[in-house]
C-alpha cells in the first residue's frame, strides 16, 4: 500500500494511519523497538479490502472563518500496490455531484473528475504530493500512505496525551522531502495515534495532527475524528467520519465514469 | 533660574552625576530602538484607509514579496533555463522564504482531447533543453496571457521569480534576505544580467540605508560643528561642550523612542542631526557669555553663576518659540511627523536644560581644578561689515523697493508654492543609480511593474465572486484597469476560471469565457483545488468568497497613480456596475496610502503652520507686550517659507514626510532672528531715538549675530546633502536655503517694514527693555565676530562707548 492515491489516502485516514504510519497492534508494544510497532501496523493496516464513509471537511481559517463540504468517500483494494477510489461531493450546493475517482494501479494514479454543471468527465493530471488537497492543511503527500522503510524510527520516551498514555516515536526520512522530522504519539494500550507533530523540510514545526474519538468498526479501530492545524499559517482542517463500514463488497462499477455521473 | 544655576554651580558632581546617570540610562534603551520604514506605520492607526488595507493583508495571501528579474537576449535556452530553476531551489532554502514561483514552476493550466492538466510549465526534475521543447515551453507560455509581464516578457528577453516570504518575517529580516538574493544571483551573471526589487524589498532597505546615514551623518555634522566652535572659541571647552551638551540630548532623545514604541523612521533618523544643528545654539550661548565675562575679569564661581544666570532667560525664550514650532508638528496626522515634532520638542527642552545646568557646573569643576584655556579669539578682520551696511542701506534708503521686491517673490512663491506635490513614493527616495533604483527601474520597464495595487469587489454575500454576473464585472474593470496608462499588468481569478472553462472545453480558445453557471465557476475552483492550485487562488479570493481582488502591477508607487484608479473604479461602479451582488469596490495598496499620505500632509501642513504662528506671535507679543511686534515678527517668516515653497513647485521637490518639517524649522529657528533683531531695535529706539538710527545700529550689532547664526544651522543642515536619500538631501538644502533667506529677510526686510511702518513703542528705558529681554537674547553667535556685538550689548547701559562699536561701525 504505498500508494499515493486518495484511495491510499481515505483507507489511510480511516484506519487512521494516513499520515502516521500507525501501528494498531499487539499488546507486547513495550517489547517492540519503534520500528517494529510501525511494521507491524503496516501490515496490520490492510485488514479491510474495502470501506466506505461519510466525511465532513471543515476548514478553518486564522480567523475562525469556517468553510465546509460533506462528502462520501468510497475505497477498493486490488492487491498489493492498486486501489480504486472515489469520492463524491454532497454539500456545499454548488458542488454537489461533482466527484472524483482515482485509479492507483502500482503506485501509478490516474484520475477522473466529473462536473455536474458541465456534465462531462475529464481525466485530470496528478498533483504534485506537496501540495494542499483541496484547500486543506493535508497535503497529497500526508494523503498518501508511506513506505515505512524511508525512515527511521526511534522511541523517545513515553507521554501522556489527552490522559491516555502514549509512544512518543521520532520518524526521521531518510531523504528530506516534505518534512524533516514527524514526531508520532501512539496509544500504549490500542496502538492508535493519537497526535502527530510535523517539521517542515527547514527544519521548522510546521503542523501537528490530532487523531480522537477511535469508535471500534468491525473490530477495527478507527479515530472518526482528524485535525490538522498548520502553526505556519493559523489554519485547521478537521475531519469527522462517520458510516464507517468496512469490507461491505464494494463492486467494481463503481469506480467508474457511468458511476460518477450518476452520483452515490 | 538663579537657584538652578548657583546649585549647577556650587554643587557640580551632583549636577553632573545626575545628568551622567540619565544619559547611561538612555544609552542603554537606544539598542531597543527599532527602525521601521513600512509606510503603513505613517498614517494614524485609525486611518481609515491604513484599515483598509491591513485588512485587505489579512484577507488575500501575498503575490509577490520580492522580484528577481533575469534579462537575457532569449530566455528560451538551456542555459538560462538552468539557472532560473537552480536560483529557485536555492531561494527556497533561504529562511523566511515561504514560495519562489518562476516561469518553470508556475501552474499551467491545459486542456485538450486527453483531459485537464494543472501542473507546473516544466514538470520538476525537467529541463527543456532539444530545440523543439524550448519551442513548446515557449508556446506553452504564450498560450495564456497571464504569465505574461508577470513570470516573462513579451518577447521573451526576460524572466522574473516571484519570491513571497513566511507571514513571519518581520522588515528587519529582509534585508539580510536581499543581501543572500543578491550573492545567489551574483553567482550566476553573464550573459544573464539579474535586477532584484519589489515593494517589501524597498522599505526594508530604507532602514537599512538610514542606518548608514545615520553612521556617515551624525560624525559630519559634529565635525562640521565642531570647526565652527573652533573658529568661534579657539580653545578646548568652548569647541567640546556645547557639543558635549547637545550629544547628551541627542541621546536621551533617541534613547526615549524605544520607551515610546517611536521606530526610527526616514524623519525621525534626521532628529540627531537636527538637534545638533539647532540645539548646539544654548551651549554657545552660554559659554559665549561666561567666557567673555571671565575675560573682563568676572571669573571665578560667581562669575559663571552671573553670566549663566543672566544667559538663562534669553536662551529659554529662544528656546521655548523654538520648541513652540517644533511641537506644531504633533498637530500632524502623518505619524512620524507627529513623532519628530515631540522628540525635536523634548531634545531641545533636553539641550536647554543642559545648557543651563550640566554646563555651569562643568564649568565650575574646571574652575576650580584652576585648568586655564585660551580666551577666545576675537577676528579683527571682518567681511560681515560691508554685506550689514549694503542691508542698510537698501532697507532705510530703499524700503519700498524691499517691500516691493519681497511682495513680488511672495507672489511668485505662491504661484511656485502652488505646484508643489506631495508624494510618498518610496523608490523616488533613493537616489538616481543607486543600484535598487536602476533594478526597480529596469523592472519596471520590462515587466508588468513592481508596485502592487488591489482593486476589490465585494459581494454581498459569501460565494458572490462564484456569480458570473459579479466576474462579469470584475473582467470589464479588469479591461478598463489594463488599458490605464503605467498599468502593466492586471490579474483577477477571471483569468483562471477562463482559462479552466477553455481547458475544459478541450482547449477551445472559444471557451477563453465566464461560463454562465455559478455552480460551474465553483465546481472549477474544486477543481482546481483538487488540482493543489488553491494556494494561487488565494491572492485572489478570500477564504468564504465573498470578496475577490484584481492585482494590479503598477510602473509607479505614486498617490497620483492611485488616484487615477480611484476615479476610474468609482467612475465604472457610479455609471457601469449593474449587478446588485457587489456590495462595493475599492482600492487598496501602498500607493493608496501615499495617496492618503498626500491629502494628510497638506492638511497638516496647514495645521502646523497655524499652530506655530499663533504659538510663536503669542509667545512674541508677550515678550514685548506688544502684538504688533509679535505680528511684525513673522513677517520675515512668511515670504522665506513661501519662496521655500516656491522654489519646491519649481523644482519638482515634493511635499513629503522629510521636507513637510522645513516649515516648522524655519519658523522654529527663524523666529529668533527676528525676536533678537526687534528687541535690539526696541533697544536701540530708546538709545537713539530715530527709527533710522536705531535700525542701522541695529543692522550692525544683531545683524551680525544673526547672519552667523544662519550660516552654522545652514551648514548643520547642508551635511545631509550626501544622504543616500534623495529628500533627505533635499531637505538639507532646503533648510540651508530658508535659514539665509530668512536671515536675509529679517535684516531687509524687517527693517523696511519698521521703517515704512514705525510701530509706536512705549518707550520705557533701555535698563527695563534688558532686564526683561537683553538684546543678547539669542544664542546666535558662532562666529568670532559675534561677540562683538554681544560685548557691546551688555554694556551699553554703562559704556555706550564701547571700544568694540568702533570697530563694528
Amino acid at each position: 500500500m504505498t500508494c499515493r492515491s486518495l484511495a491510499g489516502l481515505f483507507l489511510g485516514l480511516m484506519a487512521a494511519v494516513a499520515v502516521v504510519l500507525t501501528a494498531q497492534g499487539p499488546a507486547v508494544g513495550a517489547e517492540m523497538s519503534a520500528y517494529d510497532i510501525v511494521k507491524k501496523a503496516e501490515d496490520l493496516l490492510d485488514q479491510a479490502k474495502d470501506s466506505k464513509a461519510d466525511m465532513i471537511m471543515t476548514l478553518v481559517n486564522d480567523k475562525g472563518q469556517k468553510r465546509e463540504r460533506k462528502l462520501s468517500a468510497f475505497v477498493k483494494k486490488y492487491g498489493e500496490n492498486s486501489s480504486k477510489s472515489i469520492l463524491f461531493f454532497n454539500s456545499p450546493a454548488d458542488v454537489k455531484g461533482t466527484s472524483f475517482l482515482v485509479w492507483t494501479e502500482n503506485k501509478e494514479d490516474k484520475q477522473w473528475l466529473y462536473l455536474p454543471a458541465l456534465q462531462r468527465v475529464r481525466q485530470i493530471s496528478a498533483s504534485g504530493r506537496g501540495e494542499s488537497f483541496m484547500g486543506t492543511e493535508l497535503t497529497f503527500f500526508d494523503m498518501g500512505s508511506h513506505d515505512i522503510d524511508e525512515y527511521t524510527f526511534k522511541t523517545i520516551k513515553e507521554e501522556d496525551v489527552d490522559g491516555e498514555m502514549c509512544y512518543m516515536i521520532e520518524a526521521l526520512p531518510r531523504k528530506v522531502e516534505f518534512y524533516s522530522k514527524i514526531d508520532l504519539w501512539i496509544r500504549k494500550d490500542s496502538f492508535i495515534p493519537a497526535k502527530a507533530d510535523f517539521y517542515d523540510p527547514k527544519g521548522r514545526y510546521e503542523k501537528q495532527g490530532r487523531f480522537s474519538q477511535v469508535k471500534n468498526i468491525q473490530n477495527i479501530n478507527t479515530p472518526t475524528r482528524i485535525e490538522m492545524h498548520n502553526v505556519q499559517n493559523g489554519r485547521t482542517t478537521i475531519i469527522e467520519l462517520s458510516d464507517v463500514v468496512y469490507d461491505s463488497g464494494l463492486k467494481d462499477d463503481i469506480f467508474t465514469e457511468r458511476y460518477m455521473k450518476r452520483g452515490k | 533660574m538663579k537657584k538652578i544655576v548657583r546649585f549647577s554651580v556650587n554643587r557640580p558632581w551632583r549636577v553632573i552625576g545626575a545628568v551622567l546617570c540619565i544619559t547611561v540610562f538612555f544609552l542603554f534603551q537606544i539598542p531597543r530602538v527599532k527602525i521601521d520604514p513600512r509606510v503603513e506605520i505613517v498614517l494614524k492607526q485609525n486611518n481609515p484607509v491604513e484599515e483598509v488595507y491591513n485588512r485587505n493583508r489579512q484577507e488575500f495571501e501575498s503575490y509577490a514579496d520580492v522580484l528577481i528579474g533575469m534579462l537575457h537576449d532569449d530566455v528560451y535556452n538551456p542555459g538560462s533555463l538552468e539557472k532560473i530553476r537552480r536560483i529557485t531551489e536555492e531561494v527556497e532554502n533561504i529562511p523566511g522564504v515561504k514560495k519562489v514561483t518562476s516561469i518553470l514552476n508556475v501552474k499551467n493550466i491545459a486542456g485538450g482531447e486527453e483531459g485537464l492538466n494543472v501542473s507546473p510549465m516544466v514538470e520538476e526534475g525537467e529541463l527543456p533543453r532539444s530545440g523543439e521543447e524550448l519551442k513548446e515551453l515557449r508556446e506553452k507560455a504564450r498560450s495564456w496571457s497571464v504569465y505574461e509581464g508577470v513570470y516573462i516578457t513579451e518577447d521573451g528577453s526576460g524572466t522574473a521569480l516571484s519570491v513571497v516570504l513566511d507571514n513571519t518575517v518581520e522588515t528587519d529580516d529582509i534585508v539580510p534576505i536581499y543581501y543572500t538574493l543578491l550573492d545567489i544571483v551574483k553567482k550566476y551573471e553573464g550573459p544573464e544580467e539579474f535586477f532584484i526589487s519589489g515593494p517589501t524589498v524597498v522599505e526594508a532597505l530604507q532602514g537599512h540605508y538610514m542606518i548608514k546615514d545615520l553612521k556617515l551623518l551624525v560624525p559630519l555634522v559634529n565635525i562640521v560643528l565642531l570647526g565652527f566652535l573652533f573658529l568661534f572659541f579657539r580653545n578646548f571647552r568652548g569647541t567640546v561642550l556645547p557639543l558635549v551638551s547637545v550629544g547628551i540630548a541627542s541621546i536621551w532623545t533617541i534613547g526615549l523612542m524605544p520607551m515610546f514604541d517611536i521606530p526610527l523612521t526616514m524623519v525621525t533618523s534626521v532628529l540627531p542631526v537636527a538637534l545638533i544643528a539647532v540645539g548646539s545654539a544654548y551651549g554657545i550661548h552660554v559659554l559665549e557669555n561666561v567666557f567673555s565675562d571671565a575675560e573682563e575679569g568676572k571669573a571665578g564661581l560667581s562669575g559663571i553663576i552671573t553670566a549663566a544666570t543672566r544667559v538663562s532667560l534669553p536662551v529659554i525664550m529662544a528656546g521655548l518659540t523654538t520648541i513652540a514650532s517644533f511641537i506644531s508638528l504633533c498637530t500632524s496626522a502623518i505619524v512620524p511627523l507627529k513623532q519628530f515634532g515631540a522628540l525635536s520638542s523634548f531634545g531641545l527642552l533636553a539641550a536647554l536644560m543642559i545648557s543651563l545646568t550640566f554646563l555651569p557646573a562643568v564649568l565650575a569643576v574646571a574652575d576650580s581644578r584652576g585648568w586655564k584655556y585660551r580666551p577666545h579669539h576675537h577676528s579683527s578682520r571682518d567681511c560681515i561689515g560691508p554685506v550689514l551696511v549694503f542691508f542698510s542701506r537698501i532697507s532705510l534708503r530703499r524700503s519700498g523697493l524691499v517691500l516691493g521686491i519681497s511682495a513680488v517673490l511672495l507672489v511668485l512663491s505662491v504661484g511656485g508654492g502652488l505646484q508643489v506635490k506631495s508624494d510618498l513614493n518610496l523608490i523616488e527616495d533613493f537616489r538616481k543609480g543607486s543600484p535598487i533604483r536602476i533594478a526597480d527601474e529596469v523592472l519596471n520597464e520590462k515587466f508588468g511593474g513592481t508596485s502592487l495595487f488591489n482593486v476589490v469587489l465585494d459581494g454581498m454575500e459569501p460565494d458572490d465572486i462564484k456569480d458570473p454576473a459579479v466576474l462579469r464585472e470584475m473582467d470589464a474593470l479588469q479591461n478598463r484597469l489594463m488599458g490605464m496608462n503605467n498599468i502593466g499588468k492586471a490579474v483577477s481569478v477571471v483569468d483562471f476560471i477562463k482559462r479552466m472553462n477553455q481547458a475544459m472545453h478541450d482547449g477551445d480558445p472559444a471557451f477563453y469565457t465566464i461560463p454562465e453557471s455559478k455552480d460551474l465557476v465553483a465546481q472549477y475552483l474544486l477543481l482546481f483545488s483538487f488540482s493543489g492550485g488553491s494556494g494561487e487562488l488565494d491572492s485572489f479570493v478570500n477564504f468564504d468568497c465573498k470578496s475577490g481582488q484584481i492585482l494590479l502591477q503598477m510602473k509607479s508607487q505614486s498617490g497620483y497613480l492611485a488616484q487615477d484608479v480611484v476615479n476610474l473604479v468609482n467612475g465604472y461602479r457610479k455609471q457601469e456596475l449593474k449587478t446588485s451582488r457587489v456590495a462595493d469596490i475599492f482600492t487598496t495598496g501602498l500607493a493608496m496610502l501615499a495617496k492618503e499620505f498626500n491629502r494628510l500632509v497638506v492638511e497638516s501642513q496647514a495645521s502646523s503652520f497655524a499652530v506655530s504662528f499663533i504659538l510663536v506671535i503669542f509667545i512674541v507679543s508677550a515678550m514685548f507686550r506688544s502684538f504688533k511686534l509679535g505680528c511684525y515678527s513673522v513677517v520675515p517668516l512668511v515670504v522665506p517659507i513661501f519662496l521655500n515653497f516656491g522654489i519646491m513647485g519649481l523644482t519638482g521637490i515634493k511635499l513629503n514626510a522629510a521636507t513637510a518639517v522645513i516649515a516648522s524649522l524655519a519658523i522654529g529657528i527663524g523666529i529668533d532672528y527676528s525676536i533678537h533683531f526687534l528687541s535690539r531695535y526696541r533697544h536701540e529706539i530708546t538709545m537713539q531715538g530715530s527709527v533710522e538710527k536705531a535700525i542701522e545700529r541695529s543692522l550692525h550689532t544683531s545683524g551680525r549675530a544673526i547672519l552667523y547664526n544662519a550660516l552654522a544651522v545652514a551648514a548643520g543642515f547642508l551635511v545631509l546633502v550626501p544622504s543616500n536619500f534623495v529628500i533627505i538631501s533635499q531637505l538639507g538644502i532646503l533648510v540651508a536655503l530658508v535659514m539665509i533667506t530668512t536671515s536675509l529677510a529679517s535684516l531687509t526686510l524687517l527693517p523696511a517694514i519698521l521703517k515704512v511702518f514705525p510701530p509706536r513703542l512705549a518707550h520705557r528705558t533701555a535698563e527695563t527693555t534688558m532686564s526683561v529681554f537683553p538684546a543678547r537674547v539669542f544664542p546666535q553667535g558662532v562666529h568670532p565676530g559675534e561677540e562683538n556685538v554681544v560685548g557691546y550689548q551688555y554694556k551699553t547701559t554703562d559704556r555706550p562707548t564701547n571700544r568694540r562699536i568702533e570697530h563694528d561701525m
